[in-house]
């Protein structure tokens, strides 16, 4: 059995025991969904904490970057 | 076949007051005089800024779809930046028109549609979390939003923030200490 990380400083929660998969590339106007991947002060959410793949995870980065183009979401909370 | 593209503007409410038809058409014949074809465009909300920009803190935004040939594009962006209405922009390649999209737009074709007058530009403050809750929570008839998953997270480190929240209690809910910690760290 792997061993957890040792809790500390520099701890990350684990990703979700199920990779979470999107049926649809993130939409910039969907503010709902996208604010649910933000940290408190506006930080675009891990992969280790979104449980994204490579593909869902880039389309979520984008479409928070182009919500924040249009001031829709904060570059700094 | 020319591409079809999604095109996001945000407007200066000055703009706005004047009349949102002028507006409005300020931008639709910007896509016109570049050989584009305005399919829909529709008023998409007005609302607070995230930050400021050309020091307004309000701002109306219109969506549009409208096809337009690729060569064309870079002239069109140019201009754009010239335009003192449109103070941001945004366009996207899109496969097609999403469904419903015409119908919202043509309620604008309707005699009866009106854009109210948009507040001053001081009113209200932008908050990631609190517009969005405070307006779900009335549509929903529920009081505040309850974190129902880690993705909720951030609102939950907010209420941890505030004082009637014990340590302990904070512990026994293994995001919320995280969060704390992280805005200590902070």
């Amino acid at each position: 059995m792997a061993s957890r990380p040792k809790r500390g400083r520099g701890d990350r929660k684990l990703a979700p025991a199920k990779p979470v998969t999107l049926d649809a590339p993130c939409d910039y106007k969907d503010l709902e969904f996208l604010i649910k991947h933000l940290g408190p002060q506006g930080q675009i959410r891990s992969r280790q904490r979104t449980g994204y793949g490579a593909q869902d995870q880039k389309s979520l980065k984008k479409a928070i970057k182009r919500a924040r183009h249009l001031a829709l979401l904060p570059f700094v909370g | 076949m020319a591409q079809i593209y999604e095109g996001m503007f945000v407007l200066d409410n000055e703009v706005i007051r004047a009349g949102w038809d002028a507006a409005k058409q300020q931008v639709t014949g910007l896509i016109e005089k570049h050989g584009g074809e305005v399919k829909t465009a529709r008023h998409w909300g007005e609302r607070k800024l995230a930050y400021k920009i050309n020091n307004r803190s309000r701002a109306t935004y219109l969506l549009s779809y409208f096809t337009m040939p690729g060569d064309n594009i870079p002239a069109f962006t140019r201009d754009l930046e010239i335009n003192e209405t449109v103070m941001r922009y945004l366009q996207v390649q899109v496969d097609e028109l999403p469904e419903g999209e015409e119908a919202e737009a043509a309620k604008e074709t309707g005699g009866e549609f009106s854009v109210p007058e948009p507040p001053r530009d001081e009113v209200g403050t932008y908050s990631l979390w609190g517009e969005e809750e405070e307006e779900s929570a009335r549509r929903d008839g529920r009081d505040g939003r309850k974190p129902s998953s880690t993705s909720d997270d951030a609102t939950e480190s907010l209420d941890a923030a505030a004082p009637a929240e014990s340590k302990d209690d904070a512990k026994a809910d293994a995001p919320d200490s995280k969060e704390t910690e992280e805005k200590q760290e902070a």
